[in-house]
């Protein structure tokens, strides 16, 4: 299942434009945010595989949540728990 | 962000898009967000009066002044009943391209001012938005307009000659008194103009809305002249007036006061009150940041296991120099020439070649870790009895002090 981009709807998403909120393939990505220099300066990230997604460093098990900036680290929920907040 | 659009860089800034993060006017934002769909989507909002860089939050009514969070807190902080408890209105954002009127309707409380006046007259034939759009490349003074949206327009135009024969339908009530205050309608060919630049899907597909719209529409070019046009094409009378509140309340507007001359001496001015325009390479700087976050994380990861890398080798070196310590003097009794009690002193420069040269070749064969040199002693040591960690004689009572005589 990967997540369809949402102006065409028809190839699959690769950015993630935070401003508009919506996820692009790359034609969409070129088409929306090229036409004017207020969209060009949206930040757009890339969408992980689902098969690729990074997983926690501690656990190696979960997909990573959190990136901890002291540590360095990509963490899943409940590592993250554990570490940040503790617990039993 | 700041007093001028940020797209034009040319024309006062009305609204803010949340999404952009970026001030406009109303011409850019209509041609900005009109763009595709996504960008219709975004939020966009009036701009604070006082600060003129952050998004309007609420209207205090008192003071008919929009203001962000930040000024409101600031300008109403004082505990006095006067400041505090003034009334406010949450104010409303929009999306999509909404017309002069339908914006007159979200923001009505900008109609309640009775400011209209000769002034209207003259300020239809220049109209504040420039629609680029290419089906509405229209010259707001021209009249060759082929829109048929303008020829409807026109046509009704021609039905409303006086302002006392005009409908009032309307099913919105912040438009009554303004209708009752009306001027005569301009020339039609205007008002066709500027139903051109406006959005033309509004009156086409509205029939109910023909004779409202034709109020409103009137309403909402005089308003929308006061509102946004005035201050828009004449920021210069803005600045001379030197009050915000002239650009949404238009309290102070004398039509025959205001002149053209003024242009190029108030230009200076302007350019003194503009605020500058926050150059979008920091907004650049902060996507690289973030686009590279990755990148980041990987050198913290090399940085932390080379810091850890030399924590150990910091803590060997550190081991090794208490052992030296403990090791030179011995060193110092076991080597006569070392002994700066010597009587010898005639030889001692050949003496002291000969003790740097066993020094160096000693040098080669340190080792700084832990050694036990009488293991004999070592059995003895870890029998032996201890009380804070040093060895006491096994028959006395040591309870909390191995040393029980302490003189000071």
């Amino acid at each position: 299942m990967r997540t369809l981009c949402d102006v065409c709807e028809s190839a699959a998403a690769i950015l993630f434009c935070a401003a508009d909120e919506a996820a692009l393939c790359r034609a969409c990505d070129e088409k929306v945010h090229m036409c004017n220099k207020l969209a060009s300066r949206h930040v757009r990230v890339g969408i992980a595989k689902p098969n690729e997604v990074p997983r926690c460093d501690i656990c190696e098990n979960s997909p990573a949540f959190f990136y901890c900036e002291v540590d360095g680290s990509s963490l899943c929920l409940q590592c993250d728990m554990m570490v940040h907040v503790g617990g039993k | 962000m700041g007093y001028i659009c940020e797209y034009c860089g040319e024309q006062r800034s009305i609204v803010y898009c949340r999404s952009d993060a970026a001030c406009l006017c109303l011409s850019c934002d209509r041609n900005v967000h009109s763009a595709n769909a996504l960008s219709q989507r975004h939020s966009r909002t009036l701009i604070c009066e006082r600060c003129n860089s952050q998004p309007a939050v609420v209207r205090c009514v008192e003071e008919r002044i929009s203001l962000c969070q930040n000024c409101d807190w600031s300008g109403h902080a004082s505990s006095s009943s006067g400041s505090s408890m003034h009334k406010r209105q949450a104010l409303n954002s929009y999306t999509g391209c909404p017309s002069a009127a339908e914006l007159s309707n979200i923001w009505s409380f900008l109609l309640d001012d009775p400011s209209i006046g000769d002034t209207c007259e003259q300020r239809m034939g220049s109209m504040s938005i420039n629609d680029n759009r290419p089906r509405d490349g229209q010259d707001p003074q021209g009249k060759d307009n082929s829109q048929n949206v303008c020829a409807a327009v026109e046509a009704n135009d021609m039905s409303i000659s006086e302002k006392s024969n005009l409908l009032v339908e309307s099913s919105m009530p912040t438009f009554d008194n303004k209708l009752h205050n009306m001027e005569p309608p301009i020339g039609s060919s205007s008002k066709g103009c500027y139903m051109g630049a406006k959005g033309s899907n509004l009156f086409e597909e509205d029939p109910y809305c023909d004779n409202l719209i034709m109020d409103a529409v009137d309403l909402s070019i005089e308003n929308y002249e006061e509102l946004f046009g005035d201050s828009l094409n004449y920021p210069d009378e803005l600045f001379e007036n030197e009050n915000l509140d002239s650009f949404f309340g238009m309290k102070d507007i004398k039509g025959a006061d205001y002149s053209y001359h003024g242009v190029n001496a108030t230009e200076g001015l302007s350019n003194a009150r503009v605020n500058t325009v926050q150059p979008t390479c920091s907004d650049a700087a902060s996507a690289d940041s973030i686009m590279s976050c990755k990148t980041d994380s990987i050198l913290y990861f090399a940085r932390q296991s080379s810091l850890s890398v030399s924590n150990q080798t910091g803590g060997e070196c550190s081991a090794g120099d208490h052992q030296d310590c403990g090791v030179s003097p011995m060193l110092l009794m076991g080597e006569p020439p070392w002994c700066p009690p010597c009587p010898e002193i005639s030889s001692t420069s050949t003496s002291r070649s000969n003790a740097v040269l066993r020094y160096k070749e000693k040098k080669k064969t340190r080792k700084f870790d832990k050694r036990v040199r009488y293991v004999s002693r070592k059995a003895r040591a870890d029998v032996r009895r201890r009380v804070k960690g040093r060895f006491i004689k096994a028959g006395d009572a040591y309870d909390y002090d191995p040393l029980p005589t302490r003189s000071y």
